[in-house]
């Protein structure tokens, strides 16, 4: 039987839509909140984790907020959608594992640093649950990308007019 | 035998088109992702911010600042003495250390006493000494819901004036300099303990001999270079 079996409900538009608008909104938010923090943080909350070299460390400082506003804002116009929905699920996954890491290894997270430092701290064991949560939800967009109600839509519609 | 030639389809006029429109509409929504991003990020800087009459310790005209933004309570910023005593040991009169309150207090119920404490220490130009009792003692007083016997206790052995310092903590006497400190520190997005400002650079947590060497030599090279 097929992974998806019979789970037609899972194409719903509606639905699809929603799971990408909801993504595209939380990559915004999370990019934004990481910017909006010294970059000094972050690195702090990196090494916290125990796993990238230190050479390593200010390059994920510098470059995971912006990837994550750029896959946050592609999700949400529905701009490039099935290489942001895969960005975004490779930016989920990576967080899965490193918050797994932690928890395999007892590393103590008092702050797992995903949401900037802003008064939202959750601990390395609980934000590994969350995310485990948001891969479920994740995954249907993973299957299929979630075109309708996009820029893409729109563009491809305005490129049929172009070549009529 | 007829020479081969390859079949190039020249790319149509429309899938130009399409492919310049998708380039535009990329670089725009790059450029306000840029903008959004360049809006947000904007940090002021620690000249900007720096309060007069906080608790210094070091030579007055010294070539590198550690500003220091710690909450008593705190396990690291306790760490952080043991560096920062060997630091002043082995830099001497090049460093200066000012302190800053910044208790985390949602996470830490006793910080902001232990805070207002030491600057009614303070007041009476003994901060140091009770800095160090505060810390050496955390283990002990951060545990308990009533701090202030372990810090009358503190107050009798610096040879403060008790009376004068019962008063003060009792009416909360320095608990609006705490809270310029805080505000400071928010000011500066700090948002945890310790964080330091090695002159203008941050550390935040990496409460290390070796870490506050190379930050110092770093100024200390930039200094010389700009003489």
């Amino acid at each position: 039987m097929a992974l998806w079996g019979n789970w037609r409900w899972l194409r719903n538009p509606v639905l699809l839509v929603t799971i990408r608008l909801l993504f595209g909104a939380f990559f915004i938010f999370t990019g934004v909140l990481k910017l909006m923090e010294p970059r000094e943080e972050f690195e702090a909350v990196i090494r916290a984790y125990q796993i990238f070299p230190a050479a390593v460390i200010p390059w994920i400082s510098l470059i995971l907020p912006w990837f994550e506003l750029t896959v946050g804002t592609c999700l949400a116009l529905g701009f490039l959608t099935t290489a942001a929905t895969w960005m975004g699920g490779t930016i989920l996954l990576g967080f899965t594992l490193a918050l797994g890491y932690t928890v395999v290894m007892g590393i103590n997270l008092e702050d797992c640093g995903c949401f900037g430092s802003i008064g939202f701290q959750q601990s390395g064991s609980t934000a590994f649950i969350r995310n485990l949560f948001l891969l479920a939800l994740f995954a249907p967009i993973l299957r299929y990308p979630a075109h309708v109600w996009s820029l893409d839509a729109f563009l491809e519609k305005e490129h049929v007019k172009i070549d009529s | 035998m007829g020479k081969r030639t390859h079949k190039t389809t020249a790319p149509t006029p429309n899938r130009s088109k399409r492919a310049k429109r998708r380039t535009w509409i990329a670089i725009g929504i790059l450029m306000a992702i840029i903008l959004i991003g360049y809006l947000v990020s904007r940090i002021p800087g620690i000249g900007s911010i720096y309060g007069e009459g906080d608790p210094v310790k070091g030579a007055p005209q010294a070539k590198v600042k550690i500003i220091e933004y710690s909450d008593f309570q705190c396990p690291a910023c306790q760490y952080a003495q043991g560096p920062l005593k060997q630091i002043l040991e082995e830099y001497g009169e090049t460093v200066q250390i000012i302190f800053n309150d910044f208790p985390l207090v949602t996470a830490h119920p006793n910080a902001l006493p232990a805070a207002e404490a030491a600057q009614c220490a303070h007041s009476q130009q003994r901060f140091w000494e009770y800095h160090d009792l505060l810390f050496e003692g955390q283990n002990i007083w951060a545990q308990t819901t009533d701090p202030q016997p372990h810090f009358l206790d503190y107050a009798r052995g610096t040879g403060l004036n008790i009376e004068q310092f019962s008063r003060c903590i009792e009416n909360h006497e320095t608990q609006k300099a705490v809270r310029v400190d805080m505000k400071e520190g928010e000011a500066l997005r700090i948002r945890s303990t310790p964080t330091f400002f090695i002159n203008d650079t941050r550390l935040v947590g990496q409460a290390t001999f070796n870490n506050f060497k190379e930050a110092i030599d770093a100024q200390l090279g930039r200094g010389n270079k700009e003489e």
